[in-house]
């Protein structure tokens, strides 16, 4: 019977030792594949690999990058279903990281991809709310709504963007891979177009620090205006959302690579603010409510605690527990 | 994004002449306008292209995994890009039943192939039986009931 032949991503998920993992990096390969570069540069498939290190699949990914390359609907499609029965609860959140890890290492989103990523929401069944705090969690900046290249002035406004950068690289001498450039006009077209990635990237950086800040300012206006009795109430009913949003999302891996990834725009204002922001604290704390915050939440998220469920919960009740340990070592540090 | 393909009824793969052919008995001046500026630019329209394919494929995964109402999947890019779903979906599924038959399959040759080994087995033992059967009533030895040496064996049948 030629149907029921196994086509090869198919011998790849049973000949693996991890199905979800396996899916999983298809799907990620695709979204890394989706930004309208034709091959997967070498940082790509660097950061592939670091991502997906300890992914337990047990096999080359050769396979994996041919069937994303030029996607494989069919293929993405069980990857997806794959997916979608083994992420549950946390895992879910995990998995849209480091996606968007993917997506956002190179510079500003491609059109295509915030689509797969969408649809990686979608999938995981993962609410706008959520996953743009995510977004904004790893990124540094908030997700837009993704631009519509079947309109005249998206190309307009591109193109121009695109025409002063190139000139402005002329003049000066800044970049270093200019030079090549315009030796390797293929070549340099696609550097340009990272080049005019980053840049934007930037750019959206340092508009959104500058609403972080207007909110900021906001926020303390409103703070001043609300006397101390009733802080706990508004905490409670005006913040404690939001807050319970950031603490879930607050950057894992510590401050250091929050610090790398919003470089030059991320005050230590800022940080003090999404430390305390992971504690479930407000601006004016003190060290006292601080080491309070810290023990209660220390109890609450242990990973003991979730020793007899299964490994999953524990993983990331860890990666939880680490992120409040850091938020309270970094605030501690301020205050010492 | 919109389908500009779509919206100027003609295929993907339709030559620059039909392109141009069908944005010229465009009505609708928006489509028109637009489509004018990046169907007919080589650079634009190989970008527009590619996206076309990545949000064609999601389209068709949403359909396929009832995503085609989630909260995501909103606005123009909903309203061009979504299909009816058109049954192929369950992959899972279907590879589930694949291992199974090929299991099945696989037991059943095994199971072949058990019968097989053992009818060849008792067939060689009895053509062994027929052939020392013959040979000792169909050929008389000369002396007494003393069989000959396996070396000698056949040379006399």
């Amino acid at each position: 019977m030629a149907a029921s032949r196994f086509t090869p991503f198919e011998r790849l998920l049973l000949s693996s030792r991890n199905e979800a993992d396996t899916a999983a990096l298809l799907l990620l390969a695709w979204l890394a594949m989706s930004d309208g570069q034709d091959t997967l540069s070498d940082r790509k498939r660097a950061l592939l690999d670091e991502l997906t290190g300890d992914f337990r699949h047990d096999h080359g990914y050769q396979l994996v990058v041919e069937l994303a390359s030029a996607p494989d609907f069919v293929a993405l499609q069980l990857a997806a279903e794959v997916l979608q029965r083994y992420y549950r609860g946390p895992r879910r959140e995990t998995f849209l990281r480091q996606a968007i890890h993917v997506a956002t290492h190179e510079g500003a989103l491609a059109a295509g991809q915030h689509h797969v990523l969408r649809f990686l929401a979608d999938l995981l069944s993962v609410a706008p709310q959520t996953f743009e705090v995510l977004f904004r969690d790893v990124a540094g900046y908030p997700l837009a709504v993704p631009e519509d290249p079947s309109a005249a002035h998206y190309w307009r406004s591109h193109e121009s963007a695109e025409h002063r950068h190139y000139s402005r690289q002329g003049h000066d001498g800044a970049y270093g891979e200019s030079s090549r450039e315009r030796t390797d006009g293929e070549e340099g077209n696609a550097q340009g177009s990272r080049n005019r990635h980053r840049h934007e990237r930037r750019y959206r950086q340092r508009e959104y620090a500058k609403d972080e800040r207007e909110e900021t300012r906001r926020r303390r206006w409103r703070w001043r205006r609300e006397d101390t009795g009733q802080r706990e109430q508004a905490h409670g009913g005006q913040y404690s959302h939001e807050d319970k949003r950031r603490r879930e999302g607050f950057s894992h891996e510590g401050f250091s690579r929050e610090g790398a990834h919003a470089k030059g725009h991320a005050t230590g204002n800022e940080k003090t603010q999404r430390a305390l922001a992971v504690l479930g604290l407000m601006e004016n704390a003190q060290k006292s409510d601080i080491k309070r915050a810290y023990r209660r939440l220390a109890q609450k998220y242990h990973p003991d605690r979730y020793h007899a469920q299964s490994q999953e919960a524990m993983v990331t009740a860890s990666l939880r527990f680490q992120r409040i340990k850091n938020a309270y070592d970094y605030l501690m540090r301020q205050h010492a | 994004m919109r389908d500009l393909y779509r919206r100027l009824d003609i295929r993907v793969s339709a030559s620059d002449a039909d392109i141009a052919r069908a944005i010229a008995r465009c009505e609708n001046q928006a489509v028109k306008t637009d489509a004018e500026d990046v169907l007919r630019t080589a650079s634009r329209k190989r970008e527009y292209d590619q996206l076309y394919g990545t949000l064609t494929g999601i389209g068709l995964l949403r359909a396929r995994m009832g995503l085609s109402h989630a909260p995501y999947w909103n606005g123009n890019v909903a309203n061009d890009f979504s299909i009816s779903a058109d049954g192929e979906y369950a992959r899972y599924a279907e590879l589930k039943a694949k291992v199974e038959r090929a299991v099945r399959v696989d037991d059943n040759w095994q199971r072949v192939r058990c019968i097989l080994r053992w009818s060849l087995g008792l067939m060689l033992a009895a053509g062994v039986a027929a052939a020392v059967a013959a040979y000792v009533w169909g050929i008389i030895p000369t002396e007494g009931m003393s069989l000959p040496s396996l070396a000698s064996l056949p040379t006399i049948v």
